[in-house]
């Protein structure tokens, strides 16, 4: 395993193996391509640095640095305004498809506005790759809060969502 | 429960922002050449600075030899003159009147040396000695003959035969040792009959 610096051939097998998925948990938190990007580049630095001397679950250390270098880019929480959304309501079934992404597009903003301990729950835990247990790990808590967190952040949206639906004529 | 299937729909929609996230195309290479570029850079910074260090350190070293040779010289004589007066004050020209002195002791005809006729004086006697003597002018110093050596001196000029009648000095010849031959005990009857 990667052990120093002087490991290249190992460091670059491991960038390959889980680059992607260290990019998506930056995403995840960033919401930007180039940030993620950043940080998936410090991730594998810092990594290069220290070694994997001693880790056990690779996945799981690598989502942790990634999450932690995308936590300390966010400045502030983006705020979404969401009294502003307007919904068009259901028409005929040409219209279907664009009202429907529409609608994706309102939860990916209310998404985007949860609390960051609902939002992360939420967002790792449509990673393949990363199980409710290494989405624990890399969040510090308990298992079973994971599992809470992410129902409750399910609860929150369809609440908003329903609400602005019914607004709607 | 329609409603619930339209928003886990949309849920799952919405989520596929994150789940499907792409970087842009040679995110690999990026990566490994970002971490290669801050190893060069590293090494390159490691080299800068370990050149003015290793002359520092050589400089120091070459300092600290200087001083310690000084130091080294400086005390040389003190510690000269504890090994013995020969070696203290060489180049110093001796009184006249001490020049004298031992010119009239040298006019006799001495072959033995006078250290092996000294008797044993402690070294911080010798430095002492040292410090107030003057240099003299053959080393080692040759002292007045004894009586004895007189005497043989003597007999000696007028009898030279009588030299050859001396008996050998044999301090040099090898001792001769015996082997040591271990006679096997002998068991006798009473030894048997005691045990």
């Amino acid at each position: 395993m990667l052990e120093g610096t002087d490991d290249w051939a190992g460091l670059e097998s491991m960038v390959r193996q889980h680059s992607r998925f260290v990019y998506k948990v930056a995403y995840g938190v960033l919401r930007n391509p180039h940030d993620a990007e950043d940080v998936v580049q410090e991730v594998f630095l810092r990594v290069h640095r220290s070694g994997t001397e001693g880790v056990l679950d690779m996945q799981a250390w690598l989502a942790r640095i990634a999450f932690r270098l995308a936590i300390d880019r966010v400045r502030k929480p983006q705020g979404v305004e969401i009294e502003g959304l307007e919904m068009q309501s259901g028409g005929a079934n040409a219209e279907q498809l664009a009202i429907h992404r529409q609608r994706v597009d309102h939860v990916q903003r209310l998404i985007a506005a949860l609390p960051g301990e609902l939002r992360y729950p939420l967002v790792l835990s449509v990673l393949e790759e990363l199980s409710s247990r290494q989405i624990a790990e890399v969040l510090g808590i308990s298992e079973s809060s994971v599992r809470g967190r992410i129902s409750l952040a399910r609860q929150i949206l369809k609440e908003k969502l329903s609400a602005l639906l019914e607004k709607k004529p | 429960m329609k409603h619930n299937d339209e928003f886990d729909k949309v849920l799952h929609d919405a989520l596929a922002e994150y789940r499907e996230a792409e970087p842009l195309t040679g995110l690999e290479q990026r990566v490994l050449r970002r971490v290669r570029s801050h190893v060069d850079r590293r090494q390159k910074l490691l080299w800068r600075w370990s050149a003015p260090t290793a002359a520092a350190a050589a400089l120091a070293i070459v300092v600290w030899i200087g001083i310690t040779a000084r130091a080294r010289h400086e005390l040389a004589p003190a510690a000269v003159a504890q090994k013995g007066p020969a070696a203290a004050e060489p180049q110093r020209k001796p009184p006249e009147s001490t020049a004298k002195h031992y010119a009239a002791l040298n006019s006799e005809t001495v072959v033995k040396t006078a250290r092996s006729r000294q008797p044993h004086v402690p070294a911080s006697s010798q430095v002492v000695s040292l410090q107030r003597e003057p240099m003299r002018e053959q080393f080692p110093t040759p002292a007045p003959l004894t009586s004895d050596e007189r005497t043989l001196l003597a007999l000696v000029q007028m009898h030279p035969a009588a030299l050859q009648e001396l008996p050998a000095d044999d301090t040099d010849n090898e001792i001769a040792i015996a082997p040591i031959a271990i006679k096997p005990l002998v068991e006798t009857a009473d030894s048997q009959g005691e045990n």
